[in-house]
C-alpha cells in the first residue's frame, strides 16, 4: 500500500491510500496514517478511492486513526470508497461511526460544518 | 490466496461481487486461524478449496488447530459512536454479514468452515 497526503486550504488534511488494505497491505501504513492525521490535530479526509480491497485490519487502523484523532479534538471522514469496501464498511457499521462521502466537496462541508 | 480464489471463481462463473466477497471472508477466517486461535504458536495446516454446487459456490476453509466455531461467537455490540466503538474483532462478525449461509462443522479432529453464496449477487 502507498500513502500520500496533502494540506487542502490549511485546515483540513487530505490522505490519499491506494493498494489492498488487508494485513500486509495495512501494515505497511497504518503508522504513517495515524502520525499524519494526528500531526496538525484538525479535520482529515482519508482518500479511498484507489484502495481496492479492505478487510477487519484495515478497518483497525482506520478505526484507531479516527479515534486518535477524535482525541485530539480533530475529525476524520472516508471518501470514495469502491462497492466492495463500501460494503465491508458497511456491513462492519464503521459507515455509523465515520462519515462516508461521494465526493470531496460534500466531505469538505461536513468538515467545515463541525 | 487472492489470486487463486480470483482464477478459481473465474473458470466457476462465479460474478465479481459474490469472488470479493468470499475473498475477503476468506481472508478473515484464514486471519483468525493464524493470529488468534488458542494454539496460534503450533503449526497448523490450512487447505482450502473452491467449487460450485449447482447454483451456489462454496469455498470450504479446514484447518487442524483446537476446536473453534467462527459463526458461534456472540455478535459484536453494534456501537454507534465513535468513542464508544471497539477497534478490533470485526473479522468475524464482516463473514456472518456478507455471507450468512456459511456453515461450521468439526470433522475428523479439524476445523471446516464452508463459506457458501450464490454464484450470482
Amino acid at each position: 500500500m502507498d500513502i500520500d497526503a496533502q494540506d487542502l486550504d490549511g485546515e483540513i488534511t487530505l490522505i490519499r491510500l491506494s493498494g489492498r488494505m488487508d494485513v500486509e497491505g495495512t501494515s505497511r501504513i497504518e503508522t504513517p496514517l495515524a502520525a499524519r492525521a494526528v500531526r496538525d490535530h484538525g479535520a482529515t479526509i482519508v482518500d479511498l478511492d484507489a484502495v481496492d480491497f479492505l478487510t477487519s485490519y484495515g478497518i483497525r487502523a482506520l478505526m484507531l486513526t479516527a479515534k486518535a484523532l477524535r482525541a485530539r479534538g480533530g475529525r476524520m471522514v472516508l471518501l470514495s470508497p469502491n462497492a466492495l469496501v463500501r460494503r465491508v464498511l458497511e456491513t462492519a457499521g464503521v459507515d455509523t461511526m465515520i462519515p462516508v462521502f461521494d465526493s470531496l466537496s460534500e466531505a469538505q462541508a461536513d468538515l467545515r460544518a463541525g | 490466496m487472492s489470486e487463486w480464489i480470483a482464477r478459481r471463481c473465474d473458470s466457476l462463473g462465479v460474478s465479481t461481487t459474490v469472488r470479493e466477497n468470499l475473498d475477503v471472508c476468506a481472508n478473515e477466517a484464514v486471519a483468525n486461524v493464524i493470529f488468534h486461535a488458542a494454539d496460534a504458536l503450533r503449526d497448523r495446516e490450512i487447505a482450502l478449496v473452491l467449487d460450485r454446487d449447482g447454483s451456489d459456490v462454496m469455498l470450504e476453509i479446514t484447518d487442524d488447530g483446537a476446536p473453534f466455531d467462527p459463526l458461534s461467537t456472540d455478535s459484536r455490540a453494534t456501537a454507534t459512536s465513535l468513542d464508544d466503538a471497539p477497534v478490533g474483532g470485526l473479522g468475524l462478525p464482516l463473514i456472518r454479514g456478507l455471507l450468512p449461509r456459511s456453515r461450521y462443522a468439526r470433522i475428523d479432529a479439524r476445523n471446516v468452515l464452508t463459506l457458501v453464496s450464490a454464484v450470482e449477487g
